[in-house]
C-alpha cells in the first residue's frame, strides 16, 4: 500500500516560495537527503508514526522552539510556536501525553499565546502531569554554562518518551548558532543583542538516553539537521557554516516549521482517524494573530503584520485547509459517488 | 526563477486527496510522465510561454471545456468551467487575447455563469473582437454536422492558442469514455468535438491540455503512461493530444496553474484570480447547473475536493507569484 496520505502531506509542505534575497531552491534536496535516512517513506508519517509508538498516555514529550532575538525579534518569531503549539495539542489530545515547551526565557510569551489560542493550557508540569491540565514550560538557564546540570535534571525529572524541536537553532561546526544566512548569533561578532544560549544539549543528552528525537526546520541550521549535514552543505549558501552538528532521529526540512509540525499532526489525525484533531484555518489564523501579537514577529520586516517567513499568513491558513481535505478523502468511506 | 515557481505550482496542483474508491495514486506519476515527455521542464511554465509566444493582442484563444451529462449532471460539472473561466481572464486581461469559449449547447450556461463571475463578460461575437470579452460557440446537436463546424470555427476566429480544461476526449474505439472506464452512451447526449482538436493540430495551433485521469483531450500525448497507472487506462485513454498535456488533482488547478504561470511570466501578479474570486466563480457555477460531480448537487465541491481546498489553492498560487515578483530582500532580520 502505497503512502497516498503521507505523500501528499509532505508534497504540500514542502511547496517552496521565498524572495529572491532569501535562500531559494533549497529544501527538495535537503527534503530527499532526509528521506532517504528516513528509508524512503514520507517524513510526515514516519514522524507521526515514532511518536505514535514512543508516547502512550501521560508520557512527557519535550516541545522546543523559540528562534529571533534583539533588537530585531527580542521575544522571537512567527515560525516555530504555532506549530510547536499545534503538535503539543494533538499529541495532547491524540496520545494523551504530557508536552513540555522548552525554551528560553524571551521567547516564553508567543510560545503560550500560540498554545492558548489553540485550546491549549500552559500550566506547572505538576499540574500538567498529574492533573492532566495540558502543556507545560521549562524555560532554559541565561547562562550557557548552566545548561548541562539543566538538561540532565530536566531529562531525569520529566523522563521524556519523546523530543521535538521545531525551529530552534543548533550550533554550526564552530560551536556557534547560526541564522538562516550565516550570521554569527553568538560569539565575538553576533549579529544580535543577546546572549543566545544553545540548548542543543537536550537533544545531544536525549539522544544518548535513546529517547526518540525529532528536528523541524527550513534552512539546516536548525536542531536536527546535523544528520543531513551533507545535503545542506551542498544546497545551502554558507551551507558550511550554518548547518548545525546536531542530528535527530528524524529531520523534517519543510517550507517553514510550522507548515512541518501541521504535516506531522496532520499525519497523527490521520493515523489516530480522528480528523477532528488536526486545527483548521480559522484556528490557524487566530494562533498567528496570537503569536504575532504576544511578540513571535515575522521573520523578514519583524512586525506584528500576518505573515509567517515571508509568506501571508492566509497561506499558512489555506495549508490547514488542504491538509483537512487530504486527510478527510482518506479516511471517509469509499465511494465512486453516483455517476463512476 | 520561472522552472524555479513553475516547480512548485506543478507540486502544489498536482497534490492527490481522492476518494480512495476512486482511480488513485495516479497524478503524480502521469504528471512525472507528461513532464518527462516534454523536455522534463515545468508544464504550467512551458504552457504559459507557449501562449505568450503564440498569442499577440486581438488573437483569439479557443477555450474548450464541459463534461458532465444527463441524467446525474444535465448541464455539465464544477471541474471544467472555473478553470476555463479564470484562464480565459487572464488570458484576455494579460495577452490582449481573445477568448472564445467552445463547448456543448448544454454546458453553456455554468461557462457562462462562471466566466461572468471572473469579471470576464461573454459579449458577441463582433464586440469580443474588438476587446470587450469573450465569446462563446456551440457545438451542433448533430455529431455529423460537427467536422464541418470545426473547421468553420477556425476559419472564423483563426486562433493562435487553444486550451482544453477536462473535456473528455474519444478513445481508440471512437468511444468517449469517464475516469471509470464507463462509455458515455447516446442517452448523454454527447457531443464529441475531437475535431476542434484535429484541425488545430492540422493549422498549427498551439494547444494544451488540462486533465485528471487521462480520457481528458491531451493525453492521447502519454497514453503509455495512463495505460500504464490508470485502472482500464487501455479503454478509456483518448488518442487526442495537445502540445502540453498537464495531468493535476483537477482540471480547474491546472488552468489556475498556468494562469500564476502566465502571471509570474508577464511580471503582473494581479492576472492572478483571487481566493474571493475563486468562491464566487465556484459558487455561480454550480448554481449555473455545474454541480459536483460525486453526488451531483450543488454541494460547495469540485470532484470531491472541498471548494474551500480550490480556494486554499488559489491563496497559495497568489502568495507565490506575489513573492517570485517582489523585488529582492533579505528583511531587517537577515
Amino acid at each position: 500500500m502505497p503512502d497516498i496520505t503521507g505523500e501528499a502531506i509532505d508534497q504540500l509542505i514542502t511547496i517552496e516560495a521565498k524572495n529572491r534575497g532569501m535562500p531559494h531552491g533549497v529544501l527538495k534536496p535537503m527534503y530527499l537527503a532526509a528521506r532517504k535516512l528516513a528509508g524512503g517513506r514520507p517524513l510526515s508519517m514516519v514522524a507521526a508514526e515514532a511518536l505514535k509508538a514512543a508516547l502512550h498516555p501521560k508520557d512527557t514529550v519535550l516541545v522546543l522552539t523559540g528562534a529571533g532575538y534583539e533588537p530585531t525579534m527580542p521575544k522571537g518569531e512567527s515560525d516555530g510556536p504555532p506549530g510547536a503549539a499545534s503538535l503539543a495539542r494533538i499529541l495532547y489530545k491524540g496520545l494523551g501525553a504530557v508536552p513540555v515547551f522548552v525554551n528560553e526565557a524571551c521567547h516564553a510569551d508567543p510560545v503560550i499565546a500560540s498554545a492558548h489560542a489553540a485550546g491549549l493550557m500552559v500550566k506547572t508540569f505538576e499540574e500538567a502531569r498529574d492533573w492532566r491540565l495540558g502543556a507545560a514550560m521549562e524555560n532554559a538557564p541565561l547562562k550557557q554554562e548552566a545548561i548541562a546540570a539543566w538538561v540532565a535534571e530536566l531529562l531525569d525529572r520529566t523522563q521524556p518518551k519523546a523530543v521535538i524541536s521545531a525551529e530552534r537553532l543548533g550550533p554550526g561546526a564552530n560551536g556557534i548558532i547560526h541564522s538562516a544566512t550565516a550570521l554569527p548569533l553568538q560569539g565575538p561578532d553576533n549579529f544580535v543583542r543577546f546572549e543566545v544560549v544553545d540548548i542543543s544539549p537536550v537533544v545531544t543528552e536525549a539522544t544518548k538516553r535513546g529517547i526518540l528525537t525529532i528536528g523541524i526546520g527550513d534552512h539546516g541550521n536548525e536542531l536536527g539537521f546535523g544528520a543531513i549535514r551533507d545535503a545542506v552543505v551542498q544546497a545551502m549558501p554558507k551551507g558550511e557554516t550554518l548547518c548545525t552538528t546536531t542530528p535527530t532521529d528524524i529531520v523534517l526540512p519543510a517550507m517553514m516549521s510550522n507548515w512541518g509540525c501541521y504535516g506531522i499532526e496532520a499525519a497523527l489525525a490521520w493515523l489516530l482517524k480522528r480528523p477532528e484533531l488536526l486545527h483548521g484555518p480559522a484556528a490557524e489564523a487566530r494562533i498567528l494573530r496570537a503569536c504575532l501579537d504576544a511578540g513571535g514577529l515575522e521573520a523578514m520586516f519583524c512586525t506584528t503584520e500576518f505573515y509567517v517567513d515571508g509568506l501571508e499568513g492566509e497561506s499558512s491558513m489555506a495549508v490547514l485547509q488542504l491538509l483537512k481535505d487530504i486527510i478527510g478523502k482518506n479516511l471517509e468511506g469509499g465511494t465512486t459517488g453516483l455517476t463512476h | 526563477m520561472s522552472d524555479y515557481i513553475g516547480d512548485n505550482i506543478d507540486r502544489l496542483i498536482t497534490i492527490e486527496l481522492k476518494n480512495l474508491a476512486m482511480p488513485h495514486n495516479i497524478v503524480v506519476p502521469m504528471y512525472e510522465a507528461a513532464r518527462a515527455e516534454g523536455g522534463g521542464r515545468p508544464l504550467t511554465i512551458r504552457a504559459a510561454e507557449g501562449f505568450i509566444a503564440n498569442v499577440k493582442p486581438h488573437d483569439a484563444v479557443f477555450v474548450v471545456t464541459g463534461a458532465g451529462y444527463a441524467p446525474g449532471m444535465p448541464t455539465g460539472e464544477s471541474d471544467g468551467p472555473p478553470g476555463a473561466a479564470s484562464i480565459a481572464r487572464a488570458l484576455y486581461k494579460g495577452l490582449g487575447a481573445v477568448p472564445v469559449f467552445i463547448c456543448e449547447t448544454k454546458h453553456a450556461g455554468p461557462i457562462k455563469a462562471s466566466s461572468e463571475a471572473a469579471t470576464l463578460m461573454i459579449r458577441p461575437d463582433e464586440h469580443a473582437k474588438r476587446g470587450f470579452g469573450a465569446a462563446i460557440e456551440t457545438a451542433p446537436d448533430d455529431q455529423e454536422a460537427v467536422a464541418a463546424w470545426a473547421r468553420a470555427m477556425h476559419d472564423k476566429w483563426q486562433p493562435k492558442g487553444l486550451i482544453s480544461i477536462e473535456r473528455l476526449g474519444p478513445a481508440a474505439d471512437g468511444v468517449v469514455y469517464n475516469a471509470t472506464g464507463i462509455p458515455k452512451g447516446p442517452e448523454t447526449g454527447i457531443i464529441d468535438i475531437a475535431e476542434i482538436f484535429y484541425e488545430a493540430e492540422r493549422r498549427g495551433v498551439f494547444s494544451v491540455g488540462l486533465g485528471d485521469h487521462g480520457n481528458e483531450m491531451g493525453f492521447g500525448r502519454i497514453r503509455d503512461a495512463v495505460v500504464r497507472v490508470m485502472p482500464k487506462g487501455e479503454t478509456l485513454c483518448t488518442v487526442v493530444k495537445t502540445d502540453v498535456v498537464i495531468p493535476c488533482l483537477m482540471s480547474n488547478w491546472g488552468a489556475y496553474g498556468v494562469e500564476a504561470a502566465l502571471a509570474f511570466l508577464l511580471k503582473r501578479p494581479e492576472l492572478m484570480h483571487g481566493w474571493k474570486m475563486e468562491e464566487r466563480i465556484i459558487r455561480h457555477c454550480l448554481d449555473a447547473g455545474g454541480l459536483e460531480a460525486m453526488w451531483c448537487t450543488t454541494d460547495f465541491i469540485v470532484d470531491s475536493a472541498d471548494g474551500e481546498s480550490s480556494m486554499a489553492v488559489v491563496q497559495l498560487l497568489n502568495n507565490m507569484v506575489r513573492l517570485a515578483l517582489q523585488a529582492p530582500t533579505r528583511g531587517v532580520a537577515h
